[in-house]
């Protein structure tokens, strides 16, 4: 039904800002699973002793969580197309 | 009163708008079937109209003009129809802001906007709806969107403009009637726009590439990639952070602040020309106002006040913005401010000279408010009052008008560094040109001023 020009340039342009966005959302989820496995692993090797441990929190803040970003780094200036 | 298909609606094949005897319907054609269906069993036609994102309709058993109609639609008519290179900063902002938040919507639901023209945004009761029903399709996982280029010619674009260079490149949009050319707009944005990352994707980068793959065919190997719906997701939120991170404050103006330091006027004066429009409001109770020259909008005010719909309008994008704001932040549903020149008003434009309606066009409106404007457009702009009296005749069927004596102290700035050519310009000769259009109902000297006030109506057949 698409009744206006998308424009081959525009159409690409799309495509490649998808893909930074899976290689971003793949990034963050492998972050994400390394900082909770190194949580984990301090959790078990600490002292049973918890009155003067701070809180430890587990799961990465609310917006880490979040979907990834949706502008990649911004291409570099002077780089044609 | 126009009858027949507007002669802006022909692009789409879905459908096309028509209108009879005043009133405007919607044709809907068998090509729209399944996704006007669509629309309207997914809920999200609910969702925008509660949300005031789309112009609501009705389903109406009226035969449409031409044939292939799956349906008519009889949808809730626009106040004045207004284009995008009338607003101001922030109205274009929020026009994008609303577009955005349909697409948002529109995806949540299965569908997506499958335009994004900002001649499908119009104010209504105050504030920017879709108007277009049928710009939506059934969303395709993997499809990129097909409006993205339209979205940031239509709106990223001339936003940045106006924001990074000037204001008052807001009037390219006049030009180029679907959108500002990316490249053009990358070439006059300044060199550190380059480093603002949504900038430079969407609007640099993206100048690049369809520079680069405009003329060329999609390669089969991008044909087959996709884009998931998380994507797309992350692109529309891109865009919209690019859009809200544009800001525009209107700078300090002899016209901004008119209002605060005119010493030209007594407050008694003010204070009369107020209750003379509240009380020619009330006794000729207007359904529509054109107030000219407004400014930041006093006057419009105080007509809107009395019931009816008033168009604020004035040259300068900073009064418009300020007169916006507060229409915003009141909460006021019957006043759109816009911007215009009346020297150069918009005209006629588009396919045909027939898409985009001249400001004639638009009316005539039933009451015309022309206040401390008579010597701009005599003195400033050198227009006889013969035609100044015909413009305001083609204008609307009543007129408020401010005569503005040489012996002002602002008639006589203007002609501080000039020579006074104006050997006509009187009190006299002024109500002689205008009673070739006009007749005069009432006078009212203002006090403590030199300044008088007029009522006129135009005259039967003029």
């Amino acid at each position: 039904m698409a009744y206006i020009d998308p424009g081959s340039g525009s159409y690409l342009l799309q495509l490649i800002i998808g893909t930074a966005l899976g290689v971003g959302a793949v990034v963050a989820l492998g972050f994400r699973r390394t900082i909770g496995r190194l949580f984990r692993r301090k959790k078990k090797d600490a002292p049973p002793v918890v009155e003067a441990a701070p809180p430890v929190v587990e799961a990465a803040p609310e917006a880490e969580a979040s979907p990834p970003p949706a502008e990649p780094p911004p291409a570099p200036p002077d780089q044609e197309g | 009163m126009t009858t027949g298909v507007v002669p802006a609606s022909f692009r789409d094949p879905a459908g096309f708008v028509w209108s009879d005897n005043g009133t405007l319907y919607r044709q809907i054609n068998e090509a729209y079937h399944a996704e006007y269906d669509a629309l309207m069993s997914s809920g999200l036609y609910g969702v925008l109209v509660s949300k005031r994102l789309l112009v609501a309709h009705e389903e109406v058993a009226v035969e449409g003009p031409r044939p292939g109609a799956y349906k008519t639609i009889k949808p809730d008519r626009v106040e004045l129809v207004s284009y995008p290179y009338e607003w101001c900063f922030g109205q274009l902002r929020h026009a994008a802001l609303t577009t955005i938040e349909v697409q948002k919507l529109a995806l949540e639901h299965g569908m997506s906007l499958r335009d994004a023209s900002a001649y499908n945004v119009q104010f209504h009761r105050g504030r920017p709806v879709l108007i277009d029903t049928l710009s939506f399709e059934r969303y395709e996982e993997g499809r990129p969107w097909v409006a993205y280029r339209q979205f940031c010619q239509h709106f990223l674009a001339p936003l940045a403009l106006m924001a990074y260079r000037d204001v008052r490149l807001g009037s390219l949009l006049r030009q180029y009637i679907d959108g500002i050319p990316l490249d053009l707009a990358a070439e006059l944005l300044p060199r550190r726009t380059r480093w603002r990352p949504s900038l430079a994707l969407h609007l640099h980068a993206h100048a690049r590439m369809m520079a680069r793959y405009g003329k060329r065919e999609i390669p089969q190997s991008a044909r087959r990639r996709r884009m998931t719906k998380q994507a797309l997701t992350g692109l529309i939120g891109g865009l919209e952070r690019a859009v809200r991170k544009l800001k525009w404050e209107p700078p300090p103006s002899a016209w901004r602040d008119y209002d605060e330091t005119k010493d030209h006027y007594s407050a008694e004066a003010t204070d009369q020309k107020g209750e003379l429009v509240a009380a020619i409001v009330a006794e000729t109770k207007p359904r529509i106002v054109w107030d000219l020259g407004a400014n930041v909008g006093s006057y419009s005010r105080i007509a809107a006040s009395g019931g009816a719909f008033v168009a604020s309008f004035d040259v300068d994008p900073g009064c418009v913005e300020l007169n916006y704001r507060q229409t915003v932040a009141a909460g006021e549903t019957s006043l759109l401010p816009l911007v215009c020149d009346l020297t150069n008003p918009s005209p006629a434009l588009g396919w045909s000279h027939s898409e985009r309606m001249s400001m004639s066009q638009r009316g005539p409106v039933d009451l015309i408010l022309a206040l401390a404007l008579i010597h701009h457009m005599a003195i400033g702009n050198n227009v006889p009052f013969d035609r100044l009296g015909a413009f305001f005749a083609e204008l609307g069927d009543r007129l408020v008008i401010e005569f503005v004596p040489k012996d002002d102290p602002m008639v006589q700035t203007m002609l501080s560094t000039r020579s006074d050519i104006f050997t006509d310009y009187n009190e006299h000769r002024f109500e002689r040109a205008f009673e070739r259009w006009f007749e005069i109902e009432r006078r009212e000297p203002l006090r403590d001023s030199p300044r008088t006030l007029y009522l006129m109506h135009k005259r039967e057949g003029s």
